[in-house]
This record gives structure tokens, C-alpha cells and sequence, in this order.
């Protein structure tokens, strides 16, 4: 398997010609190679330092920092949840320790079957809308323990398509604008509709 | 509620505004065209002065006066930069922006930019906004498409280039220098200071402005309806309408746009639904994690950036977290302090090993193992991490657990006397 694919490449030269400097286009690199095998290999930070004549140290550096990048396979779904103060107060902990019983998994596993992984994660700047969580790029708001047993019974169901950062390409075919919902099995009633919030994310068409 | 017609919401239940057909048919780019057309780049700069139009990131600093640090010798690369990384916890604001009304953003980011003629600008957003990063991406080419980005825009001769930039989760990049690092491609760590902005010396050390998202987004506004009806909302000192954002124990958690100086009684019961019912205020923060803790003796403060210092606060981005009388201090101080353990950089000792031994020793007292001294070595650590950091994020970390150990420590005492939690809500894990 090659580090990154032809269409990854295309796709961080382009993304190199927004910058004065190639060395700017490490981050939407990074997005692009997670998109591209669902984790940032080895292989891909070395290519990607190649492309941008910078040093793989600095790469892995920069990756490792972040926390959005992916550095081992994780699942079809990755559940983020946010546990800071305003979704803890609106018992966003008890969600997550409701998931680990439900997945049978901790906080920071995977499924044996690899379908989710179980994050908790700092502020997701949704704490309007508490609890909440992301799952892969889809913000899912103003959630109950019963909800989020409709919502895991749902996504078993239904083999995810997506990676996890697949927005990291900047393609608006690839990015679904236009074509719909993402998680079409998700009805309005399943993902909460904007009265008053931001939980549009659903609709994108 | 007072009678106010929102301005940097008023688009926000259009449907699919974030369309520019929609939104050139509700009056957008309106501003843009005024601007380019009839104003110098001096006189846009000039009327956001006389607007007096301060930062909504949390230092409330005049946005004239940044832009006015820019050299006037053009022959120097400049940039603008919209700092919306939004990731100060109770913060959701920028993100409703970017989300709802990308083209607004747009036409902030040409006004802004025309104003110090850079030829090249950058929306850096949090990268968990896939959303916003999608809309904004599909926003910028329609706006390219339509002659507001590109070559001679507008006939004025101005080529300006537009571009998004995705952060990749870290807090720490809502530092204005540590955001400019992960613009171009590095660890998101704070540079040295001074210079103390990167008006002197910023992206790829040119000249740069950067501003908060909900700041840049009244430029349009200024600019199409003037200083003088900007000025006349909201307080002495502190002009405009504002988002606040009201989360934790109210009964309608959101985003209400309000001019300046409001109070928070009035937030709370004429904004948010009031209290849960049967419960009491305990606890407000009233601007984001990284403000003083205030008891409930402070609801008839007016939420401007005088009146929140005056209460012994900060307004910050306006994030005001309620707790009422379920929540445990020990907890919500636990909580925050792990936030800021994970989202310390790693840079500098104070902040890197402190948030570390105050997450440790708050652990202990909320699992019940706490000792009476805990509390002095609370304060003590705060001390030793007060004035020592390398920038405000560790500045800001221990401001929490200063302050709920010495408004709310008998909530920490009765921890240490019970040998456990006396409250049955969970805030960490």
C-alpha cells in the first residue's frame, strides 16, 4: 500500500498554492492523509514532509501534538463526547459512562468488532445544546441516555462510510454539499433540529 | 426584554442563508460594496475607531488600534487572521457565526482586510467545525465567483485572496501567537513576547492583525449603517451588541444577542428561562473557564467589561456558565483543572507541571482522601503558577481553583470532614 494515495497528493499540492510558504500546509496535509486511511501512518508524515521539503521530525512533532490526528486505526465511528463543565452539568459524565456499558468498552477504546471508539474529549464549543457528542464529523446535541441508545443501535446497523476526518480533503463532492445528509439513516428525529440551537448539522443540502 | 433588533443574529433561522443568493437577497454584501466603493482603506479603520468597537475574544482591547499598528509602507506583506478557534469551555458563539452565516464572515474578513490593504487573509477556525469549514469553503467560492474575492474586486484595483485554515485540536491555538505557529505549520506553542502584537510582528513575521470572529463581524455593520448608530448601543465604555452565551443549570441554554450591559438577573430569568425550578444560584462564571468564579451575590451586575471587573470577574468571551445548588465546587474545579492539564502545551514549567499538581491534589479531595492542609497547598500552587507563565493559559488555569477554595471552601471542607462527595452529580471522569 503506498503511504498516500495519487488523489491525496493532488490534493495537498493544491492545498500548498493557498500558502506564501509550503510549511503552512501541514495541517490540511494531515487531514488529507487521515481522510486517505482513516489514521496518519508512519509512511504518509514521511511523504508529507517530503512534499512540503520539511523535516519528518517536524511532522511527527506536529502530529503528536494535535489531538485531532489519529496516529493508530480507530473505529467506523468515533464518539467524542464532551465531558467539560457546561456538558457535565447537564450530565454529559453520565453519558459517557453510560456508552462504556453500552459498548463494554472504556473511555479511549476500540470495539473488538472495530466499529467505535469512545472518546472523551475537552469543550466542543456546544454547550448551549448540552450534553453532547460528535460522532465522526456529525455534531449530535441536546442528548438523553435514551437517545443515545436509538443513536448506537442505529449506527450498528449501518456500516459507516465515513472516516474520521473525511472534511480534511476540502472537497465539496467529497464532502457530501450538496448530496444530502451524510448519515441519511438519521432522521429529524433522531438529531435534534435548531429551535433555538445549532443543531443543523445534519442537513447539508 | 428590551426591545433590540439583533444585528450579528439576524440572519440566523433564514434557511439556507449561508447560500449568497440568499444572502445578497437579504441586504448582504451590502457593505462590502459601500466600503470598496466610497470609503478609503483609512476611512473604514477610521469609522471602527469612532464605532469603538473592542475585542470580543476576552481582552476587550479597540480593533482601530490594532489595525492602525499596520505599517503604511505597502510594499510589506500583511495579513488579517480571524481567530476563531473557539475553544474557551461555555464558548459557542463563533461557531454559530461561522455556521449560520458564513458570508457575514466573508464580508467581515474583505472590510477588514481592505482597510489594512492585505492582499492575502485567513479564517482560522477549530478543526472539530467541519460544518462551518464545509459551509465556509462553499461560501468563499461563490463569493469568488460573484467578483467579492479575487483580482479588482469591485473595480477598485484591490486583489485580495481568501482562504480558511483548520486548527487541529488545541485549546492553546486561541493564543493569538500560538495560532499564527499553527498557520504555519507548527506545534501550536506561544511565542515570546514582547513584541506584544503581531501587528509588528505576526504571520511569517509580517505585520498581522488578528481578531475574534464576533469582533471582525461588526465591521460590516459599522461600515453600512455608521459609527454613530454602533455607538449608540450598549454601555459607556462598551459599544455594540454582543452574544452571550448562557450554559450549565438554566432552562433555555443559548446564544442571545443583547446590547452591552445588560445584567445577569436579567440574562438569566428574561434570556435563559430563569433557574431550573425549586433550585437556587450557587455559582457563575461569567466568561469562560478562564474567569474569576462569582457566588450569587452578583446578578445585578451589568455583563460590559466594566461591570464584570467591577464585580471582581472578567467578561471574557461573555460565556457565562450557571451552577445551582447541585453542583459541587470541588467537582467543577476538578473539571476545569483537567481541562487545562490537557490543553497546557507543554512549553513552560509553571503551567506544564501545576496544572498537573492542582489536577492531582483536587482529584484526591474529591474522591474523598483529602487532607486539611490540601487547601493551603491549593493556594500555595496557585501562588507559585501566578505571574510565572509563559502565557495566559496557565495565567488563567489556576484562576478557578483559586477562586472556588476561597469563595466555596466549605464545599471542600465537608469533602475532607465526610471523607467523600456529598453530591450526587457527577462532573468528572
Amino acid at each position: 500500500m503506498r503511504p498516500l494515495s495519487e488523489r491525496a497528493v493532488a490534493r495537498i499540492r493544491e492545498l500548498m498554492k493557498r500558502y506564501p510558504r509550503k510549511g503552512s500546509a501541514l495541517l490540511p496535509a494531515l487531514f488529507v492523509a487521515q481522510a486517505d486511511h482513516g489514521y496518519v501512518t508512519h509512511g504518509a508524515m514521511r511523504e508529507i514532509a517530503g512534499l512540503l521539503e520539511i523535516s519528518p521530525a517536524d511532522v511527527e512533532g506536529v502530529a503528536t501534538f494535535y489531538t485531532m490526528f489519529a496516529k493508530r486505526p480507530v473505529g467506523e465511528y468515533v464518539l467524542q463526547v464532551c465531558t467539560t463543565l457546561s456538558c457535565a452539568l447537564c450530565g454529559g459524565i453520565s453519558m459517557l459512562k453510560h456508552l462504556e456499558k453500552t459498548l463494554g468498552i472504556h473511555a479511549g477504546e476500540t470495539t473488538p468488532d472495530g466499529k467505535f471508539t469512545l472518546l472523551p474529549v475537552e469543550c466542543l464549543a456546544s454547550c448551549g445544546t448540552a450534553p453532547m457528542m460528535q460522532v465522526n464529523d456529525l455534531f449530535v446535541e441536546r442528548l438523553t441516555l435514551e437517545r443515545v441508545d436509538e443513536l448506537i443501535a442505529e449506527l450498528r446497523a449501518k456500516p459507516g462510510h465515513f472516516g474520521r476526518q473525511i472534511a480534511g480533503t476540502y472537497d465539496p463532492h467529497y464532502l457530501g454539499l450538496g448530496s444530502g445528509n451524510r448519515f441519511s439513516s438519521l432522521s429529524e428525529d433522531n438529531v435534534p433540529s435548531a429551535g433555538g440551537g445549532l443543531g443543523d448539522n445534519h442537513d447539508l443540502s | 426584554m428590551p426591545d433590540f433588533q439583533p444585528v450579528l443574529l439576524k440572519n440566523r433561522y433564514v434557511d439556507r442563508i449561508w447560500d449568497i443568493d440568499v444572502y445578497e437577497s437579504r441586504g448582504g454584501y451590502a457593505a462590502v460594496r459601500k466600503g470598496l466603493k466610497t470609503m478609503s482603506p483609512d476611512q473604514v479603520t477610521e469609522e471602527v475607531g469612532k464605532a469603538q468597537l473592542r475585542g470580543r475574544g476576552g481582552a476587550g482591547f479597540p480593533a482601530a488600534r490594532k489595525w492602525g499598528f499596520i505599517p503604511k509602507d505597502l510594499s510589506i506583506p500583511r495579513y488579517v487572521v480571524m481567530n476563531s478557534d473557539e475553544s474557551e469551555p461555555g464558548t459557542y458563539k463563533d461557531r454559530q457565526l461561522l455556521e449560520w452565516d458564513p458570508h457575514q464572515c466573508i464580508e467581515a474578513m474583505i472590510l477588514s482586510s481592505y482597510a489594512i490593504q492585505a492582499k492575502l487573509s485567513f479564517i482560522f477556525l477549530r478543526g472539530e467545525f467541519v460544518l462551518a469549514a464545509e459551509r465556509l469553503e462553499y461560501a468563499i467560492q461563490q463569493a469568488y465567483r460573484k467578483g467579492y474575492l479575487g483580482k479588482n474586486i469591485l473595480g477598485t484595483g484591490w486583489d485580495f485572496d481568501l482562504h480558511i485554515h483548520r486548527g487541529a485540536g488545541a485549546y492553546i491555538c486561541g493564543e493569538e501567537t500560538s495560532l499564527l505557529e499553527a498557520l504555519e505549520g507548527h506545534r501550536g506553542q506561544p511565542r515570546l513576547r514582547p513584541p506584544y502584537f503581531p501587528a509588528a510582528k505576526g504571520l511569517y513575521y509580517d505585520p498581522t492583525v488578528v481578531n475574534n470572529c464576533e469582533t471582525l463581524c461588526c465591521v460590516p455593520h459599522i461600515v453600512e449603517r455608521g459609527a454613530d448608530w454602533f455607538e449608540s448601543i450598549g454601555t459607556e465604555k462598551s459599544k455594540g451588541p454582543k452574544l452571550y452565551c448562557i450554559s450549565g443549570h438554566v432552562q433555555k441554554p443559548d446564544i442571545y444577542e443583547a446590547p452591552f450591559g445588560i445584567t445577569l438577573r436579567q440574562l438569566i430569568d428574561d434570556y435563559a428561562g430563569g433557574m431550573r425550578p425549586g433550585r437556587t444560584l450557587k455559582a457563575v462564571i461569567p466568561g469562560g473557564a478562564s474567569a474569576p468564579i462569582l457566588g450569587p451575590d452578583c446578578l445585578d451586575m451589568t455583563l460590559d467589561f466594566e461591570g464584570v471587573a467591577a464585580a471582581g470577574s472578567m467578561l471574557g468571551s461573555a460565556a457565562v456558565i450557571i451552577m445551582d445548588d447541585t453542583t459541587c465546587m470541588v467537582g467543577a474545579a476538578l473539571n476545569l483543572i483537567h481541562f487545562f492539564r490537557h490543553e497546557s502545551c507543554g512549553k513552560c514549567t509553571p503551567c506544564r507541571e501545576g496544572t498537573d499538581w492542582l489536577f492531582k491534589l483536587l482529584r484526591r479531595i474529591e474522591a474523598g482522601h483529602g487532607r486539611e492542609e490540601d487547601l493551603e497547598t491549593l493556594l500555595k500552587l496557585c501562588d507559585n503558577m501566578d505571574g510565572k507563565c509563559f502565557c495566559l493559559l496557565g495565567e488563567s488555569a489556576l484562576v478557578p481553583v483559586r477562586t472556588s477554595v476561597l469563595k466555596f471552601r466549605e464545599d471542600y471542607e465537608r469533602h475532607i470532614r465526610e471523607h467523600r462527595c456529598p453530591y450526587d452529580l457527577r462532573l468528572s471522569h
